[in-house]
Formats: structure tokens, C-alpha cells, sequence
């Protein structure tokens, strides 16, 4: 197993090479190039004077050219560039904003672990009860809705209507010093807004775990032996059918991630989605790659996860 | 912000005097949940194809009188007129048509695509395994926007068909990882291996034992595609790079009715909603019921 | 100081924002008859005003600023040799006085010498001379660089003089050039010895020396920027101590900020944002003509609109009235002009009457010109179906709300149209191209009527904003007679001309004359509602008398 991970994280670099390449040619091929929204603004801007500003960006060699010199440059000097934009450092664009979608995401995570294993364990263990289907219909409201359409509607209900729950941001516009009650004010309702949207799968499988754990022979045996219900489902099978779900955060990682940035959207939340979305608008390139590698960062340690998850669980799945 | 379905888990024992579709039907059959989802789903479908006989008004027709304040649930609009004077009852079901087409059809794309991508990894795993589940993870990883803009610039418009290509596009490497691990957990299998042990040709196997057991879950995704196909329709016609008006799509009657001029018309937002999720919902429903019914795994 | 844009480019930054393109800037004449926010006694010191923006800052330096976000935000805090006040008049601003040459050629400003930076060093005319250096330098990347290329040469002739040469005569460069941002004066004394390519890499947050009413004081990328008053500022110590500009990702996020409270006011209010605070009892209402056309621009590469026949039936059959009054609530006014109404002096007020929605003439000059109805409720001409490919920036307001009816309009005469709607960056490359046969946009935010930039021949793209390549000598002969002459009555005579000419042969389909309209909140004393403009920040300080009450 180690050298299985061992290899997988070397295989890291071509895939993250494999990426780089595929995303660069790609943004270079899409249409609406960068100068477009450099220059785009002015009103007389002319051809000549969009040359000179592509060739000060280096945006007039053919995009491989271009790649090889943002690799030398992540290689050599460590650096994903500058914004094309404000002409900041990528990496201190990005690190502005991870911690705060790593806070929306990860409250998100918490609120749907502590929700869903226990309605479907409740739900498992009183199958096709009232408690049961209703827990279902739940989940999958949040499951079926558009998440911008649940966002939206709850903005809408206790922002707008109700007035209870600040509209967006993370804090006050008045307020000069950070505050928890402040800050936890206006993190209800992205936070509620995932939650709702990822508790149906996370819901549903731990339920079907939980169910297929219950109906094994070990835990038959303690039924048998007289042990109570409630130490059985706690003691035995909760623990055994968390692990097959164990697998699923790898794969729910990268959709949280996508989530997350309709949310960002929504609640004005300034996060990478934010920055993510407002790079791919302005053809900001140093900003997309930056972003973009990020991601695949987190997807592919999330496949890893899985991966060596399943083996854990499953012995018939040999890697070597 | 599906996340990519998992097979899941029966505890049911039948008979063995039955044949597959039968004992699928009689499991699918004691499924409630299923039932309505296959209840909804016919109901919508019906919907779709006779819209024209059901809608009573030209559902692009603009009536001047009513244009500028929408009306809401009547007699004689039973889903109200939107902000155009149109009946919106017309236009939810024409645009239960193009809403389903495109999960359909985007269905196609990517089920065809993601399946034979699959269960080629899958079946012969190792280094071209890993080759290929690596640019699945590429093909996961890089903004999807681009891969619209670029499909977009190929064809240079924005039709139905290229919509429904987009979404399948997007969408084929979650299910291609389904069915590898699928296929990697039935190569393991006694059957197989007794099957390659006796001689038989690669393509056999995958017709003759891989496909046919591995076709439950591609079934259940299937299923379970049309609904988030609908879905990430509705989440383009938000960015407004979805069906285009005046054609109308539940995704982008939600994107008109969103002008927060007509939020004072909450039925506008609400009926487009409410019928993604209620689709949504019945093909999952649908699709769990199949997964129940149909996991050879049941077959102890 | 104005910052200028094309309209159609409005919605850059605000583009994954669904809700918020094509609608952009306007501005503010006296003529509205709302009374100022009564103050109860004399302005005091203190207080902060919120502001809710769509777009983020990209910059603080005003020769990179290429954003509408931006543009606004450097209002604040940097001032221009001359201003405009609410009625579009070019007043003295850092200069106190100018004279132009006899030939039109030559411009002289004498700047007043009580004006400093915030670091306490006087501006001076160098300082001009050297925004100007900056901004030609090729090295530099200044995205408005192409706005010097009818100067000739800015120089300082003495400590306070500067003298800008042109390369041909041209009435509209008070107010382009030294009044708009970004040619504002910039210290030399800070940046001049930074090589010119390197200025765009630095961060200018901490310790940035201006020369407006306010100083940066905290800028949280893609969140917010505090603004501090400045003391010295040579026009008197601004009333509201502090601005916090809170930065929204769009149109919909900014409104329920407005409608919660949480901000005083916005920089600009799309219409349907406007239609749900007009009545809100915390705001009072500015409310204005804009220096905005919407329009749709018309291809005349595309043979079938370039008969002229064809583009008058379109306008007798497109019932622009029922737009304004029921779509639009009676929030604009359908005329045909390329001449904003806001700008009274030049505007005809005529232009509003002309192709009044008659579907019976569209028909009728349809049917002579050739164009006969087919069985599939459409017409053709030699085998050729009349049909329009309308080109729409995603997720465009307006065109959300009122293509529909124009599509309906149209094809109850007979014509086709399709809309396609496409990501800003794919709508601005393919109206370049020219690859649409009618597509929204429109064009304003400047002080002066001159409307070279969308008819000119000479601005057919990428060198203007002509995006229907109309090309007409008579039209070009008129927008030139109109640059030279530097008298008001007589321009205005020859815009009259012009504006019949352009009703003539419809060279674009004007929509309508929009309103300029915002909200403020009531806590806001002093402040005269027809002074709010689109250029915000520069009529708000043209007479800055807003206070806060403690």
C-alpha cells in the first residue's frame, strides 16, 4: 500500500503537467482572447496599441511558447506569475482566498456529517419507516433544486423578507474588529445552502452502508448473543459502515469545491470561486492556471483518498 | 454537484424460479418511492409530447394586454402569465420538452461515452488504466466553462444539440469511473477469471460477461443523469449560456424570472423550481428503485 | 471628470454576474425637480457613507484602470485639470482658468497653486506632463493610451502652465481628455523614478499620494476600500469623514444589500434593481436623463439590412413605446438619436416622435420593397428569408426582459430573428468581427455629444466603436463640421442636421433615452438629488456639501 500511494504521488506530476498543458491550450484557444478585456475598455483603443500591450504580456508567442515559460517560471522561480489584471502575485491572490473557502466548505462538511450519519443511521435502522421516507424526500429536495434556486429562495426568505440573516459577506460593513456571533451570522446561510445541497448523496449512502452492515451475519450473531440494539448499531455496524462512506469524501470533495462557488456567488462571499470565476471573465491566465492547478490539486489527492480507500475496504482490489 | 453514484446495497432474497426482469419489476414493484418516481416521470413525459393538445396558448405568444405585469394562477392560466402576458402554464410545458430532451440526449452522450471509456480501463487495467483514469482526472479538473466556450466557438452557435453535447461532455468521466470500478470489481470475479482461464478472447468477455453485469448501475446512472443533466441546463440558462429564448426551458424561465423587477411574482421562481426538482427527484427515485431491483448482487 | 466606456463593454467585471450587463453608466441634469435631503441646520463632520459596487478594483493607479469599478472608485481620490458640472458645461477644476489658440490648436491651463498632493508637495503642471508620458510610453500598457493619439505634445511651460498641442482642431477635447479620468495629474515626485514597465507590478496600497477629496486608507482585494477624507484637499475638508465602498459580485447581491441596509447607496442601479427601491421609504431618489443610447447596432455588411427599407420596416414594426411603458415602466423613452438626451444643448427633442409603432407601414414597405409573406408566416425576396441573427451579451437585463418583444414584434410582420447570447469576451470578439446582423449595446458616458466613435466612418472597429461599418460621407462630413467648431449655438445647429440625417437612414436602431436613476439613503443630509450622476464621484464633490448628521 505505502508504495502504491508512493507511486500515485509521483504520478501527481504528469497528471499535473497533463492538466497545465490541457488548460493552457485551452484558454488560449477559447475565444475572446486577453487583450480583448485589457484594452476592450477604451474607446479608441487601436490594433496597434493592442499589440503593444500582447507583447508586453508576452500574449504574441503561440501558446506553447507561452506555456514553456509559465512551467520555467513555476519550475525555476517557484511562482505562478502575475495577475494580468492588478499585477499582483497569483499565489497571493490565491492565498487570500483559500482559507475562506476552506471555512465555507468546511463548516459545510461538518453540518452534513452531523446531520446526515445520524438521520440515516436513525433511518437504516427503522427502515421504510415514516422517519425513513421522510428523511429521503428531504435530502433529495436539496438534492433536485438548482443550488443558485436554493441559495436564491433562502437569501431571498430571511435576508431579504424576514430580514433575520445579513445578505452577504463575512462580516458587518460597520464593524472594525472580527466577531464570532458576527461571523457566524453570516455564515448560516452559504453554509445552510451546501448543506442542503450535498446532504442527500452523503445521506443516502451512509443509509445503504448502514443497511447492508445491519443484515451481516456478525452483527446477527450479536443480536443472537443478546446484546442490546442500541450498542449493536453504535459499537458494531456504525463503525463498519462508516468505513465504505469514508470513500466517498475523495469523490465529494471537488463537488463541494463546484458548489461552493455558485454559493461564493450568491452570498458575496470573496472566495476562490470568486476569484476562480472572475479569471475566467477576464482572461486572466496566470490567475486561471493558478486556480485551476489548485483544483486539480484537490482532486486528485481526492481520487487518491478514494482510491486507496476502496482497497482498504474491498481486499478483492489489488493495485500492485 | 452530483456526486458521482455509488452502487448501492439490496438485503432482499428472491426466489430462483424467476427471470431478471420479472424479479426486477416485482422488487421495483414494492418500491413506493419508486413507483411515484415512475409515475412522475411518465406523467411529465405525457406532458411533453402532447403539449401542444394540453397548453391552451402559443406558449411564445406575447399578449399586449397583459405585458409588463404578470398575473398570477387563474382559471384560465392555471401557472399564472409571466412578465410577457405568456400563459405559463404553455411555456412550463414546452419547456418540460426541451428540459427533458436535453437530460436525455445529454443522457446518451455521455452514458455511450463514458461506458465504453469505462470498461476498457477497467478490463485492462494496469498501465493503460491508469493512463486513461489519469486524463479522466484531467478531464475533471480544468474549468468546464472553457470546455462550453470552446465547443462554442467550434460550432459557432448555440443550438439545442450543442447544449445537449456540452452537458453530455461534461459529463461522461464521473460515470466512466463508475462503470471501471464496476468492471475492476467483476474481473475479479470467479466467472471471469474461469472465463479466461478457458480461452476466451477479450471481446467476448466484455460482451458476453462483462456488459451484461455490469449494465445495472450504468442503467441506475443513467437514470440518475437525466435529472442532473436538467440540472446543470438550468445552472448555464442562470449564466445565460443555456437554451435560448424565446424557446423556453425550465433552466431559462428560472433565469427570467429571477429579474428581481418580478420578484413580487414569487409563482415565476417557485413553478420552473419546483418542476427541475421535482424531475430531479423522480429520476432518482426511478433510479434507486432500479438499483434495488437490478443489482445482480441481490442474486445471492 | 468623466470615465468613458462602451457601453456594450460595460459589464466586463460584472459578467459572471449574470444579472448586471449592458446596462451602464448615465448622469444628471438640474432638471429634476426633487428638492435636496433637507439638512436641519449646518453641515458637520463625521460619519461614513457606504457604497455598494458591482465590479471589483482592479487598480488605485489610474493609467491601468480600465474598469467602470475602478473608474469610479479613482474618483475619489484623484482630481482633473477641469470637471464637468451637472450640466454638461466644462468648468475649472485643478486648472482656474484655460485659453484655446485661434486655430483650435493649442490649449493652455494655468493650474491654481494651493492644490497639493496628500504627501503635502504642490501639484503642478509637471505632474500632468508626466501622466501623459506615462501614459504614451509603450512600456507601460496604459489601456487608454489611444486617447493621446489626436495630441500632439502636453507640455509644462511653468511651474502651473500646461500646454497640450492637437493634431487637428477638436471641440470635444475639454471634455474627453482633461477632464476624464484616468488623465489625471500624477506625481512624478513618487513614481517618476519607477521604470514605466515595472509600475504595473507594484502595490500601490500602502502609502498611494492623491490628489482628490479622499486617501486610501485600507483596501481588502475583491471585498472592500476604505477611503479616509483629505484635509489638505484645496477645495476645503470634505463633510463625511470616511467611504466604505463595498465591492458585490453583482447586480442581485448589490440590491438585497440595498434593501437590507447595509449600504447608503450603489454607484449605479440597473432598471430593475431602480424598480425595487424607487419606493423604499429609507431612500431618497436621483432620478435623471442619462448620457446613454441603447441601441442596436446594424450590420450593413449583411445586403438585406443594408437597404435602408428594411430598417425603417423594423422600427414601424418594433413597438418600442410598450417597452418603455410596460417592460420598462415608463424608466425610458424610446427616440431615435445618437445623441443622448441628457445632453440638452445638443439633444432634438423631435427625435422622440420619429417611427412611431405602426405594424400596417412595416408591412407596406415591406411589400414594396419586395419582401412577400410566405406560408411559413415569414417573407422572402428571390429565395432569400428575411431573417436577423440578434447578438446578446449572457445574461444581459435588458435583453432579458425585452428581446422577447422584439422578436414577437418582427415577426408579426414577417421577419425571422434569432438571439444568441454570448460570454462578454465572445460577444465583444465577434461584434468586432462584425459576425452579428443586429446586436445590443449602446454608447454615453461622455460630456460631449461628439458621436464620432459609433458613426464615423474612420471608427469602423477596432479603431472605434462603429460596429455596423456604416460608412456615409454626408454623416462624416457633418460629425467633423461639428468637432471643428467651438461655438455652442452653432454645434448645436449642426447636430440638429445630423440628428435629421441619422433618423433619415437609421445608420442604428435606437432603443431609447434611459433615465440615470439612484437611491440614496435618507441619513445622507445635504445632498441635491439631480447632482448624482453616473460620474458619481465627480458631481458629488462639484458642489461636495453632503454631510452626515451626528
Amino acid at each position: 500500500m505505502t508504495t502504491f500511494i508512493a507511486r500515485r504521488l509521483l504520478g501527481f506530476i504528469p497528471l499535473l503537467l497533463g492538466i497545465s498543458i490541457v488548460t493552457y491550450a485551452l484558454i488560449s484557444l477559447a475565444p475572446g482572447g486577453a487583450a480583448g478585456v485589457l484594452s476592450g475598455m477604451s474607446r479608441q483603443s487601436t490594433e496597434a496599441d493592442r499589440k503593444i500591450l500582447l507583447h508586453n504580456l508576452g500574449l504574441d508567442r503561440p501558446w506553447y511558447v507561452q506555456y514553456f515559460f509559465w512551467l520555467k517560471n513555476l519550475v525555476v522561480n517557484h511562482s505562478l506569475g502575475t495577475s494580468y489584471i492588478d499585477g499582483r502575485p497569483v499565489l497571493t491572490k490565491i492565498f487570500e482566498k483559500v482559507p475562506v473557502t476552506l471555512e465555507v466548505i468546511g463548516l459545510a462538511f461538518a453540518c452534513i456529517l452531523l446531520i446526515a450519519i445520524p438521520i440515516a443511521v436513525y433511518a437504516a435502522a427503522h427502515k421504510n419507516s415514516l422517519v425513513d421516507h421522510l428523511a429521503t424526500l428531504v435530502a433529495f429536495i436539496g438534492y433536485g433544486a438548482p443550488t443558485f434556486w436554493v441559495g436564491i429562495m433562502l437569501l431571498e426568505l430571511f435576508s431579504v423578507q424576514l430580514r433575520w440573516l445579513p445578505a452577504g459577506g463575512l462580516a458587518d460593513i460597520q464593524s472594525t474588529h472580527f466577531d464570532l456571533g458576527e461571523r457566524v451570522r453570516h455564515l448560516i446561510l452559504p453554509v445552510a445552502t451546501l448543506t442542503l445541497v450535498g446532504m442527500a448523496s452523503w445521506m443516502r449512502y451512509q443509509r445503504s452502508a448502514m443497511i447492508e452492515v445491519l443484515s451481516e451475519d456478525y452483527i446477527r450473531t450479536a443480536a443472537a448473543k443478546g446484546l442490546s440494539r442500541r450498542t449493536i448499531i453504535f459499537k458494531h455496524a456504525l463503525r463498519n459502515a462508516l468505513l465504505p462512506v469514508i470513500t466517498l469524501v475523495g469523490l465529494f470533495l471537488p463537488a463541494l469545491l463546484t458548489g461552493a462557488y455558485f454559493v461564493e456567488t450568491i452570498f458575496t462571499i470573496p472566495g476562490m470561486g470568486y476569484l476562480a470565476l472572475n479569471a475566467v471573465f477576464e482572461r486572466d491566465y496566470p490567475v486561471i492556471m493558478g486556480t485551476t492547478m489548485l483544483s486539480a490539486v484537490f482532486v486528485a489527492l481526492g481520487n487518491l483518498l478514494a482510491d486507496v480507500a476502496y482497497a482498504v475496504v474491498d481486499p478483492r482490489i489489488r493495485y500492485d | 454537484m452530483a456526486v458521482t453514484a455509488l452502487p448501492g446495497v439490496i438485503d432482499e432474497d428472491l426466489g430462483p424460479h424467476v427471470s431478471l426482469a420479472q424479479d426486477a419489476w416485482r422488487r421495483f414493484s414494492r418500491n413506493p418511492l419508486a413507483l411515484v418516481g415512475l409515475s412522475v416521470v411518465i406523467i411529465l413525459v405525457l406532458g411533453a409530447v402532447f403539449a401542444p393538445l394540453l397548453g391552451r396558448y402559443d406558449p411564445n405568444a406575447l399578449d399586449m394586454k397583459l405585458i409588463g405585469t404578470p398575473t398570477p394562477p387563474s382559471l384560465a392560466h392555471p401557472f399564472g402569465t409571466d412578465v410577457d402576458g405568456r400563459d405559463y402554464f404553455s411555456r412550463a410545458l414546452f419547456g418540460a420538452r426541451i428540459s427533458l430532451e436535453v437530460g436525455f440526449v445529454a443522457m446518451l452522450v455521455s452514458i455511450s461515452v463514458g461506458t465504453i471509456y469505462g470498461s476498457l480501463a477497467g478490463f485492462y487495467g494496469g498501465a493503460i488504466d491508469a493512463v486513461m483514469m489519469r486524463f479522466v482526472d484531467v478531464m475533471l479538473s480544468f474549468p468546464s466553462f472553457f470546455l462550453i466556450l470552446t465547443v462554442e466557438a467550434l460550432t459557432n452557435q448555440f443550438s439545442i444539440l450543442v447544449i445537449m453535447l456540452v452537458i453530455g461532455l461534461l459529463s461522461w468521466p464521473g460515470l466512466s469511473r463508475l462503470v471501471r470500478a464496476q468492471v475492476l470489481s467483476l474481473r475479479e470475479r470467479d466467472f471471469i477469471v474461469a472465463a479466461t482461464a478457458s480461452g476466451a478472447g477479450d471481446g467476448r468477455i466484455m460482451l458476453r460477461h462483462l456488459f451484461p453485469n455490469a449494465i445495472a448501475p450504468v442503467i441506475v446512472a443513467a437514470t440518475l443523469a437525466i435529472g442532473d443533466n436538467i440540472l446543470t441546463e438550468s445552472g448555464l440558462s442562470y449564466l445565460g449560456l443555456g437554451v435560448q429564448i424565446p424557446t423556453p426551458s425550465w433552466g431559462n424561465m428560472l433565469q427570467k424570472a429571477l429579474d428581481p423587477d418580478t420578484l413580487s411574482a414569487p409563482w415565476l421562481i417557485a413553478i420552473p423550481g419546483l418542476l427541475i426538482l421535482t424531475t430531479v427527484l423522480a429520476f432518482n427515485f426511478v433510479g434507486e428503485g432500479l438499483r434495488d431491483a437490478l443489482d445482480p448482487r441481490s442474486k445471492k | 471628470m468623466r470615465y468613458r466606456f462602451p457601453i456594450a463593454a460595460a459589464g466586463v467585471l460584472c459578467l459572471l454576474l449574470p444579472a448586471c450587463a449592458g446596462q451602464s453608466t448615465g448622469s444628471s441634469t438640474q432638471q429634476s425637480p426633487q428638492q435636496p435631503a433637507a439638512g436641519s441646520g449646518k453641515p458637520n463632520y463625521g460619519g461614513q457613507l457606504r457604497i455598494g459596487a458591482v465590479a471589483a478594483a482592479d487598480t488605485v493607479f489610474p493609467i491601468f484602470a480600465h474598469t467602470q469599478g475602478s473608474g469610479n472608485d479613482l474618483g475619489f481620490m484623484y482630481d482633473g485639470l477641469v470637471n464637468i458640472d451637472p450640466d454638461f458645461n466644462v468648468v475649472p477644476w485643478l486648472a482656474r482658468s484655460w485659453s484655446v489658440s485661434k486655430d483650435g490648436l493649442t490649449y493652455t491651463f494655468h493650474l491654481r497653486r494651493d492644490a497639493k498632493w496628500s504627501d503635502g508637495q504642490p501639484i503642478t503642471a509637471d505632474d500632468q506632463v508626466f501622466e501623459y508620458q506615462l501614459t504614451t510610453n509603450p512600456a507601460a500598457s496604459a489601456p487608454y493610451k489611444a486617447d493621446y493619439d489626436g495630441v500632439d505634445s502636453v507640455r509644462a511651460t511653468d511651474k502651473y502652465t500646461v500646454v497640450y498641442h492637437l493634431k487637428s482642431p477638436n471641440a470635444t477635447f475639454l471634455a474627453s481628455i482633461p477632464s476624464a479620468l484616468p488623465h489625471v495629474p500624477l506625481p512624478r515626485h513618487i513614481y517618476g523614478k519607477i521604470p514605466p514597465g515595472q509600475l504595473r507590478n507594484m502595490d500601490f496600497s500602502q502609502h498611494l499620494v492623491v490628489s482628490g477629496p479622499y486617501t486610501l486608507k485600507e483596501w481588502k482585494h475583491d471585498d472592500h476600500l476604505l477611503l479616509e477624507s483629505n484635509r489638505g484637499w484645496w477645495h476645503g475638508r470634505p463633510y463625511i469623514d470616511e467611504v466604505y465602498i463595498k465591492e458585490y459580485e453583482s447586480n442581485p447581491a448589490a440590491l438585497i444589500a440595498l434593501q437590507h441596509g447595509d449600504v447608503d447607496t450603489s454607484y449605479f442601479l440597473s432598471t430593475p434593481m431602480w424598480l425595487a427601491l424607487k419606493d423604499d421609504a429609507r431612500y431618497n431618489t436621483i432620478h435623471n436623463p442619462a448620457d446613454q443610447v441603447n441601441q442596436l447596432a446594424v450590420n450593413m455588411k449583411n445586403p438585406i439590412l443594408a437597404d435602408l427599407a428594411v430598417r425603417k420596416a423594423i422600427m414601424y414594426a418594433w413597438d418600442r413605446k410598450t417597452e418603455a411603458e410596460k417592460l420598462f415602466h415608463g424608466e425610458d423613452v424610446p427616440a431615435v438619436s445618437p445623441i443622448p438626451w441628457a445632453i440638452k444643448w445638443a439633444f432634438d427633442p423631435s427625435t422622440e416622435n420619429a417611427y412611431p409603432f405602426d405594424p400596417g407601414k412595416a408591412e407596406q414597405i415591406l411589400d414594396a420593397d419586395g419582401w412577400k409573406m410566405g406560408s411559413d408566416g415569414y417573407r422572402h425576396k428571390n429565395g432569400q428569408l428575411l431573417h436577423f441573427v440578434n447578438g446578446e451579451i449572457a445574461g444581459s437585463e435588458i435583453s432579458i426582459k425585452s428581446f422577447e418583444l422584439f422578436q414577437a414584434n418582427l415577426k408579426s410582420v414577417g421577419i425571422k430573428t434569432d438571439s444568441t447570447s454570448l460570454e462578454f469576451n465572445v460577444f465583444y470578439q465577434k461584434e468586432q468581427q462584425g459576425q452579428f446582423d443586429l446586436n445590443e449595446g449602446g454608447f454615453g458616458g461622455g460630456a460631449d455629444p461628439d458621436p464620432f466613435i459609433s458613426l464615423s466612418s474612420k471608427a469602423i472597429p477596432p479603431n472605434g466603436l462603429n460596429y455596423g461599418h456604416y460608412v456615409d460621407p454626408a454623416m462624416d462630413a457633418l460629425i467633423d463640421a461639428g468637432r471643428r467648431e467651438p461655438n455652442q449655438a452653432k454645434r448645436a445647429a449642426i447636430y440638429k442636421k445630423l440628428q435629421q440625417r441619422f433618423v433619415d437612414r437609421l445608420p442604428n436602431l435606437v432603443d431609447n433615452m434611459p433615465y440615470y436613476r439612484n437611491v440614496m439613503n435618507k441619513r445622507i443630509l445635504g445632498f441635491k438629488s439631480a447632482q448624482a450622476g453616473s460620474q458619481f464621484t465627480s458631481t458629488m464633490f462639484y458642489e461636495p456639501e453632503w454631510y452626515i448628521a451626528p
